[in-house]
């Protein structure tokens, strides 16, 4: 369905509230800071919790999720009131573990499901989602946390990753972990890092391209892009896996909605299953041959192609998972699975039952709600917005006031209005007026179990659980013809298949002109991310970069001409506020946070 | 027509009629039956075909049999055999023509055949890449990897 604004609202919409310039600024500016903030709220909380021990009560993730999301909007009562419509959660606060690579929120009420359904998880100390399930971390453990902020529809969002460490106890005035973190999760770490602060000092390039090093080309294109980020994955014997993406974001259109709107103009480099697909054909004379010759699709600029070039003004989105191949010498696919609650109970290790958290709402679809509490909970979540949403943050009682120090109170009042929000929420989401947003899962299947596997019926088979898929991606092999279908019985029939940990980092970069910048001189600005915030953890990986190629070359010219103050390019981060207890029970070390 | 009772009906001549007509209806019934018919394994048997008295007599050579029979052919039904004889004929040269001449087309019917096998090809074409691009790289056992030097390490000792 196309949605019919007229040319001048279209105008205003995409093009005039776009354009980068001081009040546009200061709102991006601000949602970075919150962001930037939480999440050293939520670091801050783990590290107590499991590095330093200092909380009495350990929070579980569910709790850890509710509590982000909370210090994010009262945070976000003393900006912008009554000056902006709309402002709040750009992502519910996720915290991946490991394998699962996005979407992992649970409701207060869930954690009870969670445990029964994965039963076969809690046995095992060594079952891969463990963590996941218990929702307790333990050493060893990679942790994504993902949050976002909007102010106005401006938004800034990002994602890191930490280790849990076993912490050396042996000086007790400074603890510290025991050692590096080795290994392919290692490896993976150190090419998610190294990948995006390239990319980040790629795209500063794109203001003044006079700079860019000559073995990157003359321009900042997709391809080139995408280049530097699978070599750098290739050097640490790593996969970029699918779903990860740098993209240009506008206003209300962040890549939230991916998948369920088809966003004109999109402007970004994405990774999928059928980019590894082309990347392994890249050098064979059958390169250009596709089984499935996909029919134009209506709105052609919607379909995210490498031919573009990066411009002043524009705000990006760099959002990179990488995953570690040690686990095999042969070559595999990495794919991702969508996790979801109704796939039988089959007390496989490998997999995790379990509903989303989150949701967000498709305004495509209208439908007439026969329960009063479905329409009574829809009239919430559209005053919501076009962001997702928990169905924690509808609650009367949230964001949860922490002064008077009755966590435990306040979250057990959440958990009983959880209660009659599922009921209205089934209905809502059952006449598909809200969609879930999925948990994936990082999968790995060998390519000799795709290449033969028999498939009879090409790309007939039409899935209608797959996850949000961006226009003309729909099919994940176009070249062998497979549905994303045929691909996910080939992911569960392989015995090889194997789950594969993820490490993820998303900042949110402006790349400002001299015109608004502050120092008058063109400069990228970093809303979230940045070595304050988001330093790496403490890892040793076996690989490095790779100096006699000539993009690596190039790689490292970059890294000195971001050094370079005179005559380099210009980065600025954006910092985190100094304060960041809110007088709460729970509070936080302030000792990293010097500015 | 006289009355039943009176004195003058003849008598002979109906009688007879109805015998007649009963015994033909008789006869009628056994040939439906196909009493008369030779058996289906035989080699005269047409079971199957169309039945026509009409052109079983025409194309019967022989007359077999010197008995009585009810079974005629006209002078006008054998004419009208004769012509339609002529239109089958010609319809069949027309259609041999036709199949002569789609024949002598094969740019057509190649065409209609390259489709398919293009499309059983190009799948078999990109499986075999892929099988080749597989044997090439795990003979190699990942080459462009460079582990011999320090490595790399990110982070230190503390918690970020």
């Amino acid at each position: 369905m196309e949605l019919a604004v007229s040319a001048e609202d279209t105008q205003i919409l995409l093009k005039d509230k776009n354009v980068l310039q001081e009040s546009v600024l200061d709102k991006y500016r601000v949602a970075g800071q919150i962001s930037q903030t939480a999440l050293k709220y939520v670091v801050n909380l783990i590290n107590n919790i499991y590095h330093f021990k200092t909380e009495e009560r350990p929070l579980s993730i569910s709790e850890l999720c509710l509590l982000t999301d909370s210090f994010i909007l009262t945070r976000l009562e003393q900006y912008y009131k009554n000056k902006v419509n709309e402002r709040g959660i750009a992502i519910p606060t996720n915290i991946d573990i490991d394998q699962v690579v996005t979407g992992w929120c649970p409701e207060l009420d869930d954690v009870e499901n969670i445990t029964n359904s994965n039963k076969e998880q809690l046995t095992k100390e060594d079952a891969p989602f463990n963590s996941t399930v218990t929702g307790f971390l333990k050493a060893g453990d990679v942790v994504k946390i993902t949050l976002g902020v909007h102010i106005d529809g401006y938004t800034s969002e990002i994602s890191h990753t930490m280790v849990i460490y076993p912490v050396d106890s042996s000086n007790v005035a400074e603890l510290k972990p025991a050692g590096p973190l080795l290994g392919g999760k290692a490896d993976a770490i150190a090419a998610t890092h190294i990948a995006m602060e390239t990319v980040t000092a790629l795209l500063a390039c794109a203001l003044t391209p006079e700079k860019l090093p000559a073995s990157l080309g003359n321009n900042v294109t997709g391809s080139t892009i995408r280049n530097v980020v699978d070599t750098i994955a290739r050097s640490y014997n790593c996969g970029v896996v699918p779903g990860s993406r740098v993209r240009r974001i506008r206003r209300f259109l962040a890549g939230q909605n991916e998948g369920i709107i088809a966003e004109r103009e999109y402007k970004g480099v994405i990774w999928t299953e059928s980019h590894e697909e082309a990347k392994l054909l890249a050098n064979t004379e059958v390169k250009d041959i596709s089984v499935i010759t996909s029919a134009t699709p209506r709105v052609v600029s919607a379909v995210p192609t490498d031919n573009f070039t990066v411009s002043k003004g524009e705000v990006y989105l760099v959002d990179l998972k990488m995953s570690p191949l040690d686990g095999s010498t042969k070559k595999g696919l990495i794919t991702l699975e969508t996790v979801d609650s109704f796939t039988g109970k089959s007390h496989k290790v490998d997999q995790l039952v379990a509903r989303s958290g989150s949701y967000i709402r498709d305004y495509a679809q209208t439908h007439h709600l026969k329960l009063k509490t479905s329409r009574y909970l829809l009239g919430k979540i559209d005053k919501q917005g076009v962001y997702p949403f928990k169905l924690s943050h509808l609650a009367q009682n949230f964001p949860i006031n922490m002064e008077n120090g009755k966590l435990d109170e306040e979250l057990t009042t959440i958990k009983k209005e959880l209660r009659q929000f599922r009921l209205g929420m089934s209905e809502i989401s059952n006449n598909y007026l809200c969609v879930e947003t999925p948990i994936q899962v990082a999968k790995w299947v060998p390519w000799e179990h795709i290449l033969k596997s028999n498939n009879p019926n090409g790309n007939l088979t039409f899935d209608a659980t797959a996850a949000l898929t961006l226009p003309g991606h729909e099919v994940p092999l176009p070249k062998l013809g497979i549905s994303s279908m045929k691909l996910k019985q080939l992911t569960k029939s392989s015995k090889e298949t194997i789950e594969l940990p993820v490490v993820r980092e998303c900042n949110t970069v402006i790349l400002c002109d001299s015109d608004v910048s502050n120092n008058g001189k063109p400069e990228l600005l970093r809303l979230t991310g940045g070595n304050k915030t988001c330093a790496p953890s403490w890892i040793h990986s076996k690989y490095e970069l790779n100096v006699q190629e000539p993009l690596v070359q190039g790689i490292f010219d970059l890294v000195s001409l971001t050094k370079d103050k005179r005559f380099g390019i210009s980065i600025r981060e954006t910092q985190p506020m100094k304060e960041i207890s809110t007088g709460n029970k729970i509070t936080t070390g302030t000792d990293a946070m010097e500015l | 027509m006289p009355s039943k009772n009176s004195i003058n009906r003849p008598k002979l001549v109906t009688n007879l009629k109805n015998k007649a007509q009963k015994a033909g209806l008789k006869r009628s019934r056994r040939d439906q039956r196909g009493d008369f018919q030779p058996a289906r394994s035989s080699e005269t048997s047409k079971s199957g075909e169309i039945k026509s008295v009409a052109l079983d007599l025409y194309f019967q050579d022989e007359k077999t049999g010197g008995s009585i029979t009810n079974k005629t052919l006209s002078k006008k039904r054998a004419k009208k055999i004769e012509r339609n004889l002529k239109y089958a004929q010609q319809r069949k040269l027309l259609t041999d023509l036709q199949a002569k001449v789609e024949n002598d087309m094969d740019v057509d019917t190649a065409l209609v055949k390259k489709v398919k096998e293009t499309k059983d090809s190009k799948l078999s074409m990109i499986k075999k890449a892929m099988w080749n691009v597989l044997d090439d790289t795990q003979s190699q056992q990942n080459l462009p990897l460079s582990s011999s030097g320090q490595g790399t390490t990110l982070g230190g000792a503390w918690f970020p």
